[in-house]
């Protein structure tokens, strides 16, 4: 958030804004990863943007223009260079190509790929996945276990589905699960609905 | 005919209303298909705006003068979940939108709260160039 915040504050003159939507219900966690930080930050509780864009993991960053037109689709973007040894992805590059876009109307090459469609499984996960973080914050805990199982059936590697479920149903979404959901979805190919990324050959 | 809350829907809100349940497909007043979908009920069929989706070829359409939810949410292309013994019917986003914004490049509007609890559209900040990003404390 704070990387963000800092492109924000460049470019908010230039007729800019970040937009951060949370696919979260975790409101506390939220607001405080959301401190210093002056550009919207909206809670997306039920995933509404997953289904609406084909978003399959986060971050997934959207360049969106003036008049509403899809610049630039999905892609993973950080705002920090935490991750970038994991990732191989760094901040400067994107930044960089954000502020070409805003001052020069200058669109990188990949602004052009075309994110292919959720599936029948993926867009019934995702209501799977609705059903039951509707039947948690009811406490109908056995009901909601049985469509979070539902869900990641239909989509295991899709992290909105997998990933968002471990701390609503007790688990730790940087522990062991998670890595293991890693390892699995790096075997598969790293199935993303976005802008693939060419792999940096570093260690 | 009215009774106690029959049916819940999720949508982009959760709302519970009057209804029944036939042969697992649940049916609600034809005023709630238009406040919970956004189509009218027409001697033209479904209709929005100016468009219409003809009817008269569905078979279980209406039931004891309410109207099949389920077939409506098909025929204006939302996904829908259903789970008669919850009593409950999720109903996904139009396929549509997802399509035009992956293949016409068109954006979506879409209303949420944001963190402090107020309703934001995304076409507030239409005019400026957005950096949509998504992400999570997971």
């Amino acid at each position: 958030m704070p990387g963000w915040q800092e492109l924000h504050e460049e470019l908010q003159e230039e007729g800019f804004t970040v937009i951060a939507v949370a696919i979260d219900e975790n409101l506390d966690s939220i607001i405080e990863l959301a401190t210093g930080v002056t550009y919207p930050v909206l809670m997306d509780k039920d995933h509404i943007l997953t289904e609406l864009f084909a978003i399959s993991n986060v971050p997934s960053v959207i360049w969106i223009d003036e008049d509403g037109k899809i610049s630039r689709p999905a892609a993973s973007e950080f705002g920090t260079d935490t991750f970038s040894e994991i990732t191989g992805i760094s901040r400067e590059a994107h930044m960089q190509q954000v502020r070409e876009w805003v001052r020069d109307e200058t669109l990188p090459e990949d602004a052009s790929f075309v994110v292919h469609d959720l599936s029948d499984e993926e867009i019934q996960a995702r209501l799977h996945f609705r059903l039951a973080a509707h039947l948690r914050r009811n406490n109908m805990i056995a009901e909601s276990e049985k469509h979070f199982d539902n869900a990641i059936k239909l989509a295991p590697l899709d992290f909105t589905i997998s990933r968002a479920s471990m701390p609503l149903r007790g688990g730790d979404p940087f522990g062991e699960e998670f890595f293991e959901l890693y390892q699995k979805y790096q075997d598969a190919g790293s199935p993303f609905h976005g802008i693939p990324r060419k792999r940096q050959t570093s260690k | 005919m009215k009774g106690d809350p029959e049916i819940t829907i999720l949508t982009n809100s959760v709302t519970s209303i009057a209804g029944h349940w036939d042969e697992g497909d649940p049916f609600v007043d034809e005023a709630e298909i238009k406040a919970v979908l956004g189509w009218e009920i027409k001697p033209e069929g479904l209709c929005k705006d100016d468009a219409c989706i003809p009817v008269h070829h569905e078979q279980s359409f209406k039931h004891q003068e309410r109207y099949n939810l389920h077939t409506v949410a098909r025929l204006t292309g939302r996904p829908t979940l259903i789970s008669q013994e919850l009593k409950t019917i999720t109903i996904g986003q139009p396929a549509g939108l997802r399509s035009s914004a992956l293949k016409d490049k068109i954006a979506p509007d879409f209303v949420l709260p944001d963190i402090g609890g107020v309703d934001r559209a995304f076409s507030d900040w239409a005019g400026k160039k957005r950096l949509l990003v998504a992400f999570s404390s997971w």
